[in-house]
């Protein structure tokens, strides 16, 4: 009798848990793997997978706290950035002078060469640590190497850099979010459908191993695009390249891969300027003004994110490694910001925020006050 | 008639001229010991030696570009073309010197060779096809953007370690490469007062039929200061690719106008046969200085643009008020 409940309640046990990992990872994510072909190619997929299992000794950047952090921002140049901003004063804020008693802000304007003489300016501040969201992986390079080589631990946020010269790397793995978009445009479409990808600003690396990992996909498939531009993660040029492809390829368009959520709302434009019904869109994001065109349109999407509020994760990390704990060197939001996993248009509602205006990026972890006193609520909340 | 326009109309023509020739230098240094003030006040380490050996070193990558520019408007020329072959410049030394310490040399003569002929190109086209000096170099700002970004949208080659290891050495607790600013500053000043070449700068830029009719030689002075001024973007390109160690097309946008910039705060007339190097030396300090400062207090860097049209409009209505 007991031997029937112990093994009954085993079985029930093994049900439920398998129930809640598979429901911990029903995002809609496409079954796509990375195969060693694609790792052999890619050196961001050699440094990634290398680092997440490292970890480093973090015991030469020990000290008591309070700490004085530098964060080399990207700086106030749209609205993500801007939230990434407001994240982080009111984060520092939050965690109190008794850890944090100076936060050092550099605004690089999204530019690598403003940048690299502003991590100079923060250095010669002796901070005890460095945030950094990186606008050109070369070109950050050398100057992250004179940061460690000054004694101050690096923390990059947001983006890579080329030297493997600093202590940990807070992001995702972009080949897969752009891998698992191109997969799921295949698995809803179909692998004979006609697709085209529009991609961010050429260069910059969140876009070019987005890029890298959506092309792994379609060519391991044997996909021929139609057709591949950058739309600059501007709607207004997103616009401007869907026009063009609706007047070249019309209604031969299947599904569109793209590299953020700024450019699927000008794609949306154009189709709702033409008149015609919207095909599936791989590379929404939590963005309100997407979701809400999204919602009023009713088209399939796949939805990846890259919270601004990750950059909480970083400054954790800054301090975690100014603690002497060791820290692993790829760091993925994801496991701290579980609200940032990928979702489909069957979420829609969930995600989009009728309180929010059109260029907030969510999740966001702040409160309401402090949208509202950047502008960004439309109306009161709750 | 204003205050400060009745008390220079009081002054003697002596005194004036004085004030003509030096005023926008006290001007200039008066608003730099102005963010002095400002930085030792809102900041603990804004004096700290370090952070001011920071501030001459950045000031260095603007100054050279900006001293190779002051030269081109005393002739009353411009370049607007120095922000383009600073991006060509970076470009081709990285490319040349592909991380190799055997290719420092080549490289090196590379890109000073590609600055030496821009600026031939330029001085060929305003002396021998009578063209004006704005119309082309903005044509070649143009081109040799065009050039860099063909070459590469991303970036390419890469400096050698010895290189990039020159941005951070020192002689004494100075950077190398504010040393390197403070010789040309020297010579440059040098070969203003003391040389043929500098006097008939100042000559041609006062009165371009005069020059003629003195017997200066025109259009050979013009080659050597175009010629110049590209040699001072090259070398430039040179100072930036020890900097970041690899050649970055995202350099160089923008620098002919923070030229132009601290030239005009410096003093120098944009009419031309008027400025001077400390002059020049101010408007990059005045420059460098308020981009630190900004960075210091954690203000936004767009503030940076609309402190500088401030300071631009304040120092041209106050030499303008000192000239009259």
């Amino acid at each position: 009798m007991y031997r029937k409940l112990i093994c009954g309640l085993f079985v029930v046990t093994l049900l439920l848990g398998a129930s809640l990992v598979a429901i911990g990872q029903d995002d809609g994510a496409a079954g796509f793997e990375i195969t060693q072909e694609m790792i052999d190619a890619s050196p961001y997929l050699q440094s990634v997978l290398s680092r997440v299992d490292e970890v480093y000794d973090t015991s030469e950047f020990a000290k008591d706290p309070p700490y004085r952090i530098a964060f080399a921002a990207q700086g106030t140049s749209n609205a993500w950035s801007a939230l990434m901003d407001a994240h982080a004063y009111w984060y520092v804020e939050h965690l109190g002078e008794d850890v944090v008693s100076e936060m050092l802000y550099g605004d690089a304007q999204a530019q690598a060469d403003i940048q690299v003489p502003q991590v100079e300016d923060l250095l010669a501040q002796e901070p005890d640590a460095l945030i950094l969201v990186p606008m050109g992986a070369a070109a950050l390079s050398a100057p992250v190497e004179r940061a460690m080589m000054q004694g101050v631990p690096v923390v990059l946020c947001a983006s890579a850099v080329e030297t493997d010269n600093f202590v940990t790397e807070v992001g995702t793995n972009l080949f897969t979010v752009g891998a698992n978009l191109a997969q799921w445009l295949i698995d809803t479409v179909g692998a004979d459908g006609n697709f085209l990808m529009m991609t961010g600003i050429p260069g910059v690396t969140t876009s070019v191993i987005m890029e890298e990992g959506a092309l792994a996909v379609f060519e391991s498939q044997g996909i021929e695009l139609l057709d591949n531009q950058p739309g600059f993660w501007s709607p207004a040029e997103g616009k401007k390249i869907m026009e063009t492809w609706l007047a070249q390829h019309g209604d031969e368009i299947d599904g569109i891969w793209t590299g953020g959520a700024q450019m699927a709302q000008g794609i949306i434009s154009a189709y709702e300027d033409a008149g015609m019904d919207i095909p599936p869109i791989a590379g929404g994001e939590q963005q309100n003004g997407f979701l809400r065109s999204a919602i009023e349109h009713g088209f399939p999407f796949y939805a990846w994110m890259y919270p601004n509020a990750m950059i909480t994760v970083c400054l954790d990390a800054a301090i975690q490694i100014l603690q002497g704990e060791p820290t692993s060197r790829f760091i993925d939001f994801i496991d701290t910001l579980p609200e940032a996993r990928p979702f489909t248009d069957a979420q829609a509602e969930d995600y989009y925020m009728p309180s929010w205006s059109d260029d907030v990026h969510g999740p966001i972890t702040m409160p309401d006050e402090k949208l509202a006193e950047l502008g960004f609520l439309v109306e009161e909340s709750g | 008639m204003n205050v400060s326009a009745r008390l220079v109309g009081e002054l003697t023509d002596s005194q004036r001229l004085f004030l003509r020739r030096y005023g926008p230098i006290f001007a200039v240094y008066g608003f730099i010991v102005v963010l002095f003030i400002i930085g030792a006040t809102q900041s603990e380490r804004f004096l700290t030696l370090r952070n001011l050996t920071n501030v001459a070193r950045q000031s260095a990558f603007l100054g050279i570009v900006a001293l190779g520019q002051m030269l081109v408007i005393l002739t009353a020329g411009i370049d607007l073309s120095v922000g383009s072959l600073v991006k060509l410049s970076i470009l081709a030394s990285a490319i040349v010197m592909n991380g190799e310490v055997g290719n420092q040399g080549a490289a090196i003569a590379a890109t000073l060779g590609l600055g030496l002929a821009v600026g031939l190109v330029h001085g060929f086209l305003v002396n021998e096809v009578k063209i004006a000096p704005f119309i082309v170099t903005l044509a070649s700002l143009g081109i040799l953007r065009g050039i860099s970004l063909s070459i590469s949208t991303s970036p390419v080659g890469s400096a050698s370690r010895p290189f990039i290891m020159f941005y951070v050495q020192k002689l004494g607790p100075m950077p190398i490469i504010a040393v390197l600013f403070g010789l040309l500053l020297l010579l440059t000043a040098l070969m203003l007062r003391y040389t043929a070449f500098g006097k008939y700068l100042y000559a041609i830029g006062g009165n371009l039929e005069v020059a003629r009719l003195s017997g200066v030689p025109i259009k050979a002075v013009r080659y050597g200061v175009y010629a110049l001024c590209s040699l001072s973007a090259s070398v430039t390109g040179l100072l930036w690719l020890s900097r970041m160690g690899v050649g970055d097309p995202a350099i160089g946008d923008g620098i002919e106008l923070q030229t132009i910039t601290a030239v005009i705060i410096g003093g120098t007339s944009l009419f031309g046969g008027r400025g001077t190097v400390i002059g020049t030396l101010g408007g990059v300090l005045l420059l460098g200085i308020t981009a630190n400062l900004l960075v210091m207090l954690g203000v936004n860097q767009f503030v940076q643009g609309l402190i500088q049209g401030v300071i631009i409009v304040a120092a041209v209505a106050l030499y303008k008020q000192e000239g009259d």
